[in-house]
């Protein structure tokens, strides 16, 4: 198991490697300089100039690119253009609350999804299931945003329960509408991919064998088919983290929540470099760190995929269809 | 020569036999007919909106004696802001959002297909190189990616396409790989092979017409999630410029007066929600008629 983890640990340094190369590339080559944004447009042409020269930016891209890594490795991501700190101080001070919403989502949409996804699957073709399976396609189909501001409409502005906006003390309250919002479609497709499992492997001959030796039909459902039927949701669930990371940018600016999506946003268009760059790479190692600790539970508990690393012979099984 | 003709008979037929196969399950969905109607249905006022309404008076031009009106006749959806009515938006800007998730879909699809494909066929390192490149963007959350790319070319419509076909070619293309690697050991591609024939006719010929139903069940969701990425990618400006309408963008002027109107809220949401909606439930049907599971 520990070499498993190792060896994806290891991997994980090209891919970041690769994702800090491509949005550094992103935010350089495109219209625009740090100079400009930063004197505004009343600076003269010489001051852009020098202070462009003094940024560096009229290095060629690699040059720039690999002080920017030389830097990285000691810790050192760059100032940012706006505010002069180091860029990691805004990031961690914006962090916890992005984590926070996204973590309450999460758990929100497991919580929401397997239940219903299992009770639609044991009784398909009731009108549980068909009333699940059409708000799952709903809430799969709405624009978060726009769900946020039908919840701000409705329970800000028409009863006035709850706050629209992240402003004064914060409360529980605050977080309610964000985290349903993010929650709902995530919570939707865990419903129909339990619910797709469920059926599949209620199929099987095991969970016949389970039936006809006798076992009641709660042994047979929660014991026997659930434990095998959650195991692919859990990939699911890790992929869905990054999807939530994406909707988290537009959650925040509806809300105004002072996390790291707006800090991104801003950052983007205020051609703040080293802020975006700095912004996008921690959301992906999120993400791939995520990805990473769920794909470990997963070979923890599918007993399949630990005897590969386990039993000390490694069975090359790259692609099953080859075999 | 006899046996020639024969075959050059048989072929069309059977191929017409499977597409009226899946067209007979697909149609006994009724929730997949549903969507596919209403698509159909949206596509078409979509294409006669300047039948419809008129653009420059309707759409773009500002009423300042007929604002915030509730739906009516006249007005079907009600009017904005600005008294501009918001049926003649959400109808132009539906347009606009259909052709970017069409166009935009429809290019990750090819680049896909041929990315997909080729590392399929090849294996090996070229695989490995490949697939490797993709797990660096997979690195990044797909909507952040398009927002980045987006954001630092700058607002328009060719901007948020270029973007949009960047964020999910990578997705797109492992579905393409894994669809195409269980045909790449068929026994029609061994023969192929056997004949002599060029890798590029396998792939085209024989390869990618038997991938091309995990492919169109994924590009018929793809354009619902595109639909939703345009929007959101507007809502946040990124997209079309104002005054001219597009879904996101009309969401995000309703926005700053949905204290004093509810109607520029709720209409173009729901508009985009049904487009979505119908795609879903299309490619959902799609998937189910296709699953050769099923296939007797």
């Amino acid at each position: 198991m520990a070499k498993y983890i190792v060896k994806r640990l290891l991997l994980m340094i090209p891919v970041l490697l690769g994702v800090s190369f491509i949005v550094f590339g992103i935010m350089s080559f495109t219209p625009g300089d740090p100079a400009t944004a930063i004197l505004g447009t009343s600076a003269t042409k010489e001051q852009i100039a020098k202070l462009n020269d003094q940024l560096g930016m009229n290095d060629p891209f690699i040059v720039r690119y690999l002080r920017y890594v030389g830097g990285a490795i000691h810790g050192d991501f760059g100032t940012s253009y706006r505010t002069r700190k180091p860029v990691f101080d805004d990031i961690f001070a914006r962090f916890g609350i992005t984590f926070r919403i996204d973590v309450l989502a999460i758990c929100l949409a497991v919580l929401i999804g397997i239940p219903i996804g299992v009770i639609s699957a044991v009784k398909q073709y009731s009108g549980v299931d068909f009333v699940s399976t059409i708000m799952a396609m709903f809430f799969a189909s709405v624009p978060q945003f726009w769900l946020a501001m039908m919840f701000v409409m409705i329970f800000s502005l028409k009863l006035g329960w709850l706050p629209s906006t992240f402003t004064g003390t914060i409360t529980l309250k605050h977080y309610i509408m964000p985290v349903v919002t993010l929650a709902m479609a995530t919570a939707a497709s865990i419903l129909r991919l339990t619910r797709s499992n469920m059926l599949e492997t209620i199929r099987q001959d095991y969970v016949r064998t389970a039936r006809a030796k006798g076992a009641s039909e709660r042994m047979v459902i929660y014991k026997h088919a659930l434990r095998n039927a959650l195991l692919p949701v859990i990939t699911v669930v890790g992929n869905e983290f990054g999807y939530l990371l994406g909707g988290t940018v537009i959650v925040e600016a509806i809300f105004g929540i002072p996390g790291l999506g707006s800090l991104m946003i801003t950052s983007i268009r205020a051609k703040d470099i080293p802020q975006a760059t700095a912004c996008i790479l921690f959301l992906s190692l999120l993400n791939v760190v995520i990805v990473l600790v769920v794909d470990i539970l997963y070979a923890y508990i599918d007993p399949r995929i630990k005897a590969k690393y386990m039993g000390g012979v490694k069975r090359a099984a790259k692609h099953p269809a080859k075999i | 020569m006899p046996q020639n003709i024969l075959q050059k008979s048989e072929r069309p037929k059977a191929r017409k036999s499977r597409f009226a196969e899946v067209w007979k399950r697909f149609r006994k969905s009724n929730l997949a007919m549903f969507g596919l109607i209403v698509i159909l249905l949206i596509i078409v006022m979509a294409s006669f909106a300047s039948v419809i309404c008129n653009y420059e008076n309707d759409a773009i031009a500002q009423h300042y004696d007929a604002r915030f009106l509730s739906p009516s006749w006249e007005h079907p959806f009600g009017t904005d802001d600005y008294g501009r009515d918001i049926f003649a938006r959400v109808l132009f800007g539906t347009r606009v959002s259909l052709v970017v998730g069409i166009s935009s879909t429809a290019l990750a699809c090819i680049i896909a297909c041929f990315l997909g494909s080729i590392v399929a066929y090849y294996g090996g390192k070229v695989d490995t190189f490949l697939m490797r490149i993709l797990d660096v963007f997979m690195g990044i959350p797909t909507l952040l990616l398009a927002i980045a790319i987006a954001a630092s070319l700058g607002a328009g419509i060719r901007n948020l396409i270029l973007a949009l076909v960047i964020s999910q070619i990578p997705g797109f293309t492992r579905i393409v790989r894994s669809a195409v690697f269980n045909i790449t050991d068929m026994e029609y591609v061994e023969a192929a092979k056997a004949y002599g024939c060029s890798p590029l006719y396998i792939i085209v010929k024989h390869i990618l017409p038997n991938a091309m139903g995990t492919i169109i069940v994924q590009a018929t969701m793809s354009v619902a999630a595109q639909i939703l990425n345009t929007a959101a990618l507007s809502f946040l400006g990124l997209g079309q410029q104002a005054p001219d309408p597009e879904l996101g963008s009309i969401l995000s002027d309703a926005k700053e007066y949905m204290r004093y109107s509810m109607w520029g809220v709720l209409f173009p949401g729901l508009t985009i929600s049904v487009i979505a909606l119908s795609l879903n439930l299309v490619g959902d049907g799609l998937r189910d008629a296709l699953d050769p599971r099923l296939k007797k």
